[in-house]
């Protein structure tokens, strides 16, 4: 239960009060780094990854035109994913041996006299289903001074997205091509399908290596029977997949993760990364006719992959086979490098990220049936008055974004039904895979849509009662925009094409062009523009005279 | 069919062979000769010390064992009996029929005290009393307390000692004081053995009682034990307690100089087998002591002059090494013909540079009196971070490195005792410098040691380079060995025990490729020894499928030449000179690539699956041609080259008709004096004023 008090405090702003607002961190703009003091060099920076069986940490020399060369890179086994899916929660020995080996790392750094370079630390995702996540994360932080944070799905989609772009970019034959890229990580497997080179659909599963190796128990069996025995395991999601997919015409399938590309070398012939699904499933039983130390022998692998390598064959093998492909790609880098590299240098692909998530935006107001047109307009209406109305608002390029895809994505709820469509869009958006969106921003896009008519917000409302003080005057503000962008296109005409903003005591005028009478606009106007009125304390006009 | 295969100690014999037979040229100056005699004494105590003393030990556990020529641990162990039996015979030959002569001619006379005018023993029982008596301690032997008092590759004296009142007879031993120089000088030229001195004099120390008989004799003990890296609390005392343990191990050998009554009771105190007893009559105990003789101070005219290295044409000795490599990114230096000199000045600079933030190393057999060691401590005293992985595995040279290590640490530097279960053998030095902001690094990978006594005459390859991705993997290289991160994500480098072996049959399996599709094939490779089975069984491969193969490996070859289809294209070819071939240098063609590496590693299954090794490939084209060069040049020795046999014997390689005599060693010396003179003409034409500063 929240308190009274602080629903004065946040819903009914009193006019005229301005409010600093902290801007949030977010997948591609302002990284939160970890710093001990000032950066004393531009150029290098450093990431930390505590994965499912290693932790990592890269550190980079960024060059100025944006290229990036390794200038170090560490890597250490912990067996957090076998913690997590095979007892729930990290073992205080395997705390203890994160923290021993990140103070490895921060002795590295040190001697390099680097120990106040801008450091970006970060954790699986899976470890959110550790019943110790906290306590982990408080070691570690009490310990070592880094506060890791969970690298969430929505990061985990960039990350994977700048993989693929990678990919598609070496491979100028898979941009023309329906390609699926899979990445099948300990926890999760993602799939993205591109067509043409740009991102159609995005889709994640409960599928991933440690959840279904930890899950099995480490079987003593060997041969075709613990094949069998994965694949049972996996058939549901499997046929998920194939639900899913199964109408696209998939032509090319590149596979990410770190045991396939560990396995990158048997797989294909040197400098290649073209494979045949043959080749995948002879390596899936020769892997395992033999015991781990065997594995790690003749694979050159280490103890903490030599179990789930197996599953990670299995799934995607099961993946290729389901799309009916005979040949596929596997990346040879190292895919925990790429994974560090990227994050330290998260001003990469910023852009195309930006346009990847508007399009899939897009493609999901689509498929729930929306009048494009009007959810284009209003997209468009609504980062102008944003634009125009910056000084007032305070908010930052991001929360742009997140206005944009709202504006696109506010009517899905009409699928269901007009009645009530902001809360079925609520619902909706919130359980759907946008590309490129992280989850606290798929949860504020939801809500800024919820609030683009009817209530305004309060506090007593599900889902933005649990937001932070600074995320509610966010959604209170881009909703009270996107409503005023919503009236002004009213008619589902797209008459109103531009106007600008001018400000004057208490009053906000909007100049609108190329309209002689904006009547409808008008009426529309005292049921949407009440928020804005309120938020920011200033009577809305329009004025077709411009 | 017998296994393709040849055994490892006994190619290790044949080797010492090949050293001895140097030894048994009439054309070498006599010191030379005596030198190479000695080096087969001292490589033969090492060869008992570990590997029969391992085979003993093997023999107690696991007799059945057997080796990849398919003899087991009793066979080896006689066979390896019967052929040093022949070869100490060979020795003591040679000794005594060639080189007593020709020291005697050439002023060097080795006496036996029967020999000398009493004037002379005289003025030697002046020595006796004054400098060796006092530090004599006679010790009575019992069955039980040999173990104790009888150090291992000690010479000592055996005396059955009468008393006349009682007729009682015991035996005492009196070990030659180490500190004692083994030879005596006798007035008016030549020498006297001490034990052939002590056993004259030596009745003074029993007044009243008579010496009935005398033996010299020297056990060798097992010194094939392992520290125990898991329980140690303490590492440097684990290894103290080691070397400890190996003077009471038990014994492999027995050599003694008499064949008496009293050697025989000895034998039987000692309760020793007779296969690991050797009588020694002809030529003195402990050959290696003749590396006294060999490098006496005024008989420079009776041996080869050493090498004086000459200086790299890349390398401006007015210029500091960084700026040098900032220029030219890769230097090559082959040593000895090249001097060691910018490798120790690359330390020594490193250590003074402001701009240096760190300097890490491995340190696996230094000099006594190390530059180099000396340079780090001076870094790590003046603040520099230092980070010095002394390998206190690294046989023989333990307690020397255990003093240079604790010297280290006291100097603020940080010390690793190399790693848990494996030796550290890599030889890689890594420097860090900030330069403006930017973290440039510098790196000398190399062949040898960093120890610039040997490499006066252990032939290696350093490489400098300031390359960024060698830098970079030199780090991951010294994060791995400090315990931060795995041996793994290198983009050059090649380690081992993780890749080298894998990479290396991988790039053999290419040529083997290669050749089954037509294509022209070929490895040359340089090394101190092959005896891993699958690196051999790949080379079989290759051979089989047309891969032309040159091997240059001075000491075990375990790979059987011989006309079979598997080994028909193989030539395995052996060098023994004046100076220790020990560098590696592997080449494969790969269809012109010509890819090359240079390594600390020898193929055999020790270096490349129980140590932490490097392998480094070589792009720069200068430093690739050069080193091809050298392989070449290998192939067509016809001075000091041996053919390997079927057998596993040797043959020396004999000049065909018409072609000219070519001696590698000489060769290079010569190719690197002409580089450096040409570079030193040109310096010293082109003339550089001192400017005044602006």
């Amino acid at each position: 239960m929240q308190e009274k008090g602080q629903e004065i405090e946040t819903t009914d702003l009193p006019a005229n009060v301005t409010i600093s607002l902290l801007p949030k961190p977010t997948p591609f703009e302002s990284i939160t780094f970890v710093t001990m003091s000032e950066p004393s060099s531009e150029k290098l920076r450093a990431a930390v990854h505590i994965g499912a069986s290693h932790a990592s940490m890269i550190i980079l020399r960024i060059a100025e035109d944006g290229t990036e060369e390794r200038a170090d890179f560490l890597e250490k086994n912990i067996p957090l994913g076998r913690d997590i899916f095979g007892y729930g929660k990290v073992l205080a020995s395997t705390i203890e041996q994160a923290v021993s080996v990140i103070r490895g790392f921060q002795e590295s750094l040190a001697e390099l006299g680097l120990d106040d370079i801008p450091v970006r630390a970060v954790t699986t995702n899976t470890l959110e289903e550790a019943a110790n996540a906290e306590v982990f994360l408080n070691r570690l932080h009490i310990a070592c001074k880094w506060q890791f944070k969970s690298l969430d799905d929505g990061e985990m989609t960039r990350l994977v997205f700048l993989k693929a772009r990678r990919r598609l970019k070496d491979t100028p034959s898979m941009q023309r091509r329906n390609t699926i890229v899979a990445h099948v990580g300990p926890g999760n497997a993602r799939l993205i399908l591109s067509k043409r080179g740009r991102i159609v659909r995005y889709q994640s599963y409960r599928l991933g290596t440690h959840r279904c190796w930890e899950r099995l128990q480490s079987p003593d069996l060997t041969g075709e029977p613990i094949i069998r025995l994965i694949r049972e395991q996996i058939s549901g999601l499997i046929a998920q997949i194939l639900y899913d997919f199964g109408e696209e015409d998939i032509e090319d399938l590149v596979m990410i993760g770190t045991e396939i590309q560990m396995l990158a070398p048997y797989l294909s012939k040197p400098h290649k990364t073209k494979s045949r699904y043959r080749i995948l499933r002879q390596l899936t039983s020769d892997i395992a006719s033999l015991t781990e130390p065997e594995r790690v022998k003749s694979y050159n692998l280490d103890y903490q992959t030599a179990g789930t390598v197996l599953p990670a064959l299995v799934i995607n093998a099961a993946i290729a086979e389901s799309f009916g492909l005979k040949s596929l790609r596997v990346s040879r880098s190292d895919y925990e490098e790429g994974l560090l590299t990227d994050l330290a240098h998260p001003d990469a692909a910023h852009e195309e990220l930006k346009s990847q998530l508007l399009h899939s935006s897009k493609l999901t107001a689509k498929k729930f049936g929306c009048d494009m047109r009007h959810a284009r307009h209003v997209a468009h209406l609504s980062r102008r008055l944003f634009e125009e109305t910056r000084d007032l608002h305070g908010l930052s390029d991001h929360d742009a974004l997140l206005l944009e895809v709202a504006a696109i994505l506010h009517e899905v709820g009409n699928h269901i039904s007009s009645k009530s469509h902001e809360l079925h869009g609520l619902y909706i958006i919130r359980h759907s895979e946008i590309f490129g969106l992280s989850d606290p921003d798929r949860l504020l896009v939801a809500l800024i849509t919820r609030y683009h008519r009817k209530a305004a917000p309060q506090l007593s409302h599900l889902h933005y009662d649990k937001l932070t003080q600074a995320d509610r005057i966010r959604v209170a503000k881009l909703s009270s925009i996107l409503r005023v962008a919503d009236a002004l296109e009213r008619t589902h005409s797209q008459r109103i094409k531009d106007f600008t903003v001018s400000l004057s005591e208490g009053k906000a005028t909007l100049n609108l062009e190329g309209i002689l009478d904006a009547s409808a606009e008008r009426l529309a106007l005292p049921s949407k523009a009440d928020l804005f009125q309120n938020l920011f304390g200033l009577k809305l006009v329009l004025n077709e005279n411009a | 069919m017998k296994p393709p295969y040849i055994n490892r100690e006994l190619s290790w014999l044949e080797f010492n062979q090949r050293v001895l037979n140097e030894a048994l040229r009439s054309d070498l100056p006599i010191l030379d000769r005596v030198k190479f005699l000695a080096i087969t004494g001292s490589n033969l105590d090492e060869f008992f010390q570990v590997r029969t003393g391992g085979l003993h030990t093997l023999h107690a556990s696991a007799p059945t064992v057997r080796d990849i020529s398919g003899m087991d641990v009793g066979t080896q162990l006689n066979a390896i009996e019967k052929r040093v039996r022949r070869f100490k015979k060979d020795q003591e030959r040679l000794f005594q029929k060639e080189l007593l002569p020709s020291l005697a001619n050439a002023g060097l006379p080795l006496h036996t005290m029967a020999d000398l005018t009493p004037e002379q023993v005289e003025n030697l029982s002046h020595y006796y009393e004054s400098s060796i008596e006092p530090l004599l301690s006679p010790l009575i032997l019992t069955a039980e307390n040999s173990r104790q008092i009888i150090p291992s590759l000690s010479i000592c004296l055996a005396l059955s000692v009468r008393d006349p009142k009682t007729s009682e007879s015991r035996i005492v031993i009196v070990p030659l004081p180490p500190a004692v120089p083994r030879t005596a000088l006798v007035n008016e030229g030549g020498f006297v053995l001490l034990e052939n001195l002590v056993a004259h004099f030596c009745a003074s120390l029993f007044p009243g009682e008579e010496i009935k008989a005398h033996t010299a004799f020297r056990l060798t003990r097992n010194t094939d034990i392992p520290a125990n890296e898991d329980e140690a609390y303490d590492f440097a005392e684990e290894i103290h307690q080691v070397i400890t343990a190996r003077n009471q191990s038990f014994p492999v050998r027995l050599q003694t100089s008499q064949d008496n009554d009293l050697t025989k009771e000895l034998i039987k105190l000692l309760n020793l087998d007779l296969q690991k007893v050797f009588l020694t009559k002809n030529a003195p105990l402990a050959l290696a002591d003749l590396f006294s003789i060999a490098m006496a101070d005024g008989y420079n005219h009776l041996r080869t002059a050493p090498i004086s290295g000459a200086e790299s044409p890349q390398i401006d000795p007015t210029r500091s090494i960084f700026e040098i490599l900032d220029q030219e990114q890769d230097i090559t230096l082959v040593h000895p013909y090249q001097s060691y000199r910018p490798v120790v000045r690359f330390i020594e600079e490193a250590a003074r540079d402001p701009h240096v933030l760190a300097i890490k190393q491995t340190l696996y057999r230094t000099a006594k009196n190390s530059q180099i060691v000396d340079a780090l401590i001076h870094a790590a005293k003046s603040g520099k971070q230092v980070t010095a992985l002394v390998e206190l595995k690294a046989r023989f040279d333990e307690a020397h490195n255990l003093d240079r290590a604790e010297e280290l640490r006291r100097a603020g530097a940080q010390v690793l005792y190399g790693v848990k279960g494996l030796k550290t053998h890599a030889k890689v030095t890594l420097v860090i410098r900030n330069e403006d902001g930017n973290l440039k690094r510098y790196v000398h990978l190399g062949t040898g040691n960093y120890n610039e006594m040997t490499a006066r005459f252990y032939t290696d390859i350093s490489y400098l380079t300031c390359r960024p991705e060698y830098g970079t993997d030199a780090s991951i290289f010294f994060n791995a060995v400090t315990g931060r991160t795995k041996l793994e994500n290198f983009r050059v480098l090649v380690p081992a025990p993780t890749q080298i072996k894998r990479r290396l049959i991988g790039l053999i399996e290419e040529e083997t490729a290669r050749a089954l599709e037509g294509e022209e094939a070929r490895i040359m490779a340089k090394m101190n020894s092959l005896q891993d089975k699958e690196m051999i069984d790949a080379l079989y491969a290759a051979s089989k499928a047309g891969v032309e193969i040159k091997l240059n490996i001075r000491g075990i070859c375990c790979l059987k030449p011989g006309e079979r289809k598997e080994a028909k294209n193989i030539k395995v070819v052996s060098i023994i000179d004046q100076q220790l071939e020990h560098m590696r240098i592997f080449h494969f063609h790969q269809g012109g690539d010509n890819e090359v590496y240079i390594s600390s590693a020898d193929w055999m299954t020790r270096n490349l699956e129980k140590r932490v090794e490097l392998m480094t490939p070589i792009v720069d084209r200068a430093s690739k041609k050069l080193l091809i060069d050298i392989l070449k040049s290998c192939f067509r020795d016809n001075q000091n080259g041996y053919l390997i046999q079927p057998d596993g014997t040797s043959k020396r390689i004999d000049r065909e008709k018409g072609v000219a005599r070519f001696r590698m060693q000489d060769h290079l010396t010569q190719v690197f004096a002409r580089q450096a003179a040409a570079a030193q003409q040109a310096r010293s034409s082109s003339l550089e004023p001192h400017l005044p500063r602006d």
